[in-house]
């Protein structure tokens, strides 16, 4: 179950990184239009304006009726006189004026109430200012005040249409803002679902790794004890058959029949092929383990290359195949460990003779150039098909599992074979061409060119 | 004696000047004992102070327009005023609005007696009035700074 749904993580990933982004943009959008819906337009606005201008009245109507009593003194009335004049005047500027225009307010009322103070202006200010005319002063507003209670009311109902509209935007964005806010709750729970399936399969990955590790420690230990027996308990029968079977043929115990001889003979090399494919394991594992240890010293490749195809010929006989030597220039010296270097080239050759068809020939070269020996050893076997020259190299790898029954053989040969070929430093190349043969290029450097 | 008579006009002048200065501005707040402490200002008192005077455009004008007059903090150095403290402000009609202290540190808020070079009149919202710097800092330029700049000034209560 947590691994089918680790299949979609990267899916729900997405849909987070989609889901979050997308209500990033929704908030972003939401902030733009917070800050165009100027929701403080309402507090100071044209409501409070014009409901001002009516106190404002008020007071001066106040202030006559008071003065007119004979309780206020011409200060007051002028001052309130003063207070309403300032409040008519801002209406006529500034962003109330804008505001009333954009409400179609008729202004009228507030036109003529700032007539009657500049018609009253002269008279208020006058220190003879009489009880008649703040009576006639109080008349004209009192007539007045009805109207600026109709407009304020006008104001007022423009102002809720307004606020309205900004509510019905507000409630948008309220929606909007919660809208995101689910989805941004939503993806949170997501990632955390996605990061804890994450931890469940990590840890469950690493423990399946840890077992794996043990059943490989396992396996190496069983390998080595598995290559301990083979060098004890099958190397020393093995060398001792050998022994014994080359003693009756040297001929230094009684004659034999033929038919016993050519046995002994079946019996011998089929030893010797079975010592190569033990010491080819041994010879593998020590270089898996690092144990193999070289003996470097400045050597005649040459004639190392020459007595290694002079052995390699009663092997190609027996496979009718002809080694032929093909340029092999004299003296040539490498800095290597001779039986190491011998090892390889009999690998190579034995390879060569055995892929190659009968009556076919191997062709053998060695040659200088930029201060390095290029040794090519060139069958005409079948060849090697282009996607196995990588793994050509591996252990118990063979092209054709059909080889090993054709042809014997365990796959151990070229991995030995690249093994010394690392351990001189020296490069190791093939060439093939399927149906035409394989060359294989080994260069080293040359010792007198350092 | 003519001189004599002419020093004691003047004395006499000079003193009734001084009586009938009419106070404009009426300060309220704490001194640094905590006791209450009342300070007035009369239009002369409040222009021999230092003036800063700016450019501004705000809600109750069409036009950029100058005002100079002396900073509000500098009114109230004198008096202990804590970071958390609000001004309420109280015009000549009694209206009041209630402004945060820190309007007056973080910005040059002042208390305007001349627009345009000239005094103001009570019918041109004077003879003081609070101005913000709102062209100098367009993060003011809201509804609620511009409803912060009171006119027809008559009285601060530090609280």
């Amino acid at each position: 179950m947590t691994a089918r749904l680790f299949q979609y993580k990267w899916a729900i990933i997405s849909l987070v990184v989609f889901g979050l982004g997308y209500a990033g943009f929704s908030l972003v959008g939401m902030h733009r239009e917070m800050a165009g819906l100027n929701m403080g337009s309402l507090a100071g606005g044209p409501v409070w304006f014009v409901t001002s201008v009516e106190f404002d009245v008020l007071r001066l109507e106040n202030a006559l009726y008071r003065y007119s009593e004979d309780r206020y003194g011409a200060d007051d009335v002028h001052q309130t006189f003063d207070i309403l004049w300032s409040r008519l005047a801002q209406l006529e500027v500034g962003n109330t004026h804008d505001k009333l225009l954009e409400y179609d307010i008729d202004m009228t009322v507030y036109e003529r109430s700032m007539d009657v103070l500049i018609a009253y202006d002269d008279r208020v200010t006058s220190p003879d200012f009489g009880v008649d005319e703040a009576q006639e002063l109080f008349a004209l507003f009192d007539q007045i005040n009805g109207e600026l209670r109709m407009s304020s009311l006008k104001v007022l109902e423009a102002s809720i249409a307004e606020t309205n509209d900004l509510r019905l935007r507000a409630l948008s964005l309220a929606k909007t803002a919660l809208f995101a806010s689910l989805t941004i709750a939503g993806m949170s729970i997501l990632l955390l679902i996605v990061f804890r399936l994450d931890s469940i399969l990590t840890r469950r990955i690493l423990f399946e790794k840890e077992a794996l590790l043990q059943e490989a420690y396992a396996a190496d230990i069983a390998k080595s004890q598995f290559i301990a027996v083979i060098n004890h308990e099958l190397r020393t029968p093995l060398t001792s058959i050998s022994a014994s079977l080359a003693l009756l043929k040297s001929g230094s115990l009684p004659q034999m029949s033929g038919t016993a001889g050519d046995l002994i003979g079946i019996a011998e090399r089929n030893c010797i092929a079975l010592k190569k494919i033990v010491d080819d394991l041994l010879d593998i594992e020590r270089f898996a383990s690092g144990k193999m240890e070289f003996d470097f010293q400045e050597i005649n490749f040459s004639d190392a290359l020459i007595q290694a195809i002079e052995d390699s010929k009663s092997y190609a006989d027996s496979y009718s195949v002809e080694v032929s030597v093909n340029n092999i220039e004299p003296d040539v010296r490498v800095i290597a460990d001779l039986a190491r270097i011998n090892q390889l080239m009999a690998n190579l050759l034995s390879n060569a003779i055995k892929f190659s068809n009968a009556g076919g020939q191997v062709q053998v070269s060695l040659s200088t150039e930029s201060g390095r020996a290029v040794m090519a050893i060139k069958d005409n076997g079948r060849g090697i098909p282009q996607k196995e020259k990588t793994r050509i190299f591996e252990r118990f790898h063979q092209v054709d599992s059909s080889d090993r029954r054709e042809r014997g053989g365990t796959g151990l040969g070229l991995s030995v074979v690249k093994e010394i070929t690392d351990a001189h430093q020296a490069e190791i190349t093939v060439q093939s061409q399927l149906g035409e043969g394989t060359t294989f290029y080994i260069s080293f450097s040359i010792a007198n060119s350092c | 004696m003519n001189s004599l008579k002419l020093f004691f006009i003047l004395v006499a002048w000079l003193c009734a000047s001084q009586t009938l200065a009419e106070t404009v501005l009426t300060i309220t707040g704490s001194d640094a004992s905590g006791s209450v402490k009342v300070v007035t200002f009369d239009i002369e008192e409040l222009k021999v102070l230092d003036q800063t005077s700016f450019v501004t455009i705000h809600d109750f004008v069409d036009e950029p327009t100058l005002f100079s007059g002396p900073l509000l903090r500098d009114l109230l150095a004198n008096f202990t005023v804590s970071d958390e403290a609000t001004l309420q402000l109280t015009a000549l009609n009694q209206y009041q609005i209630e402004i945060p202290i820190s309007d007056v540190t973080n910005f040059d808020v002042i208390v305007a007696l001349e627009m345009n070079n000239a005094p103001m009149s009570i019918r041109q919202n004077g003879p003081l009035w609070v101005i913000y710097p709102l062209s100098d800092h367009p993060e003011l330029q809201t509804a609620v700074y511009n409803s912060r700049m009171i006119w027809q000034l008559i009285d601060i209560q530090v609280r």
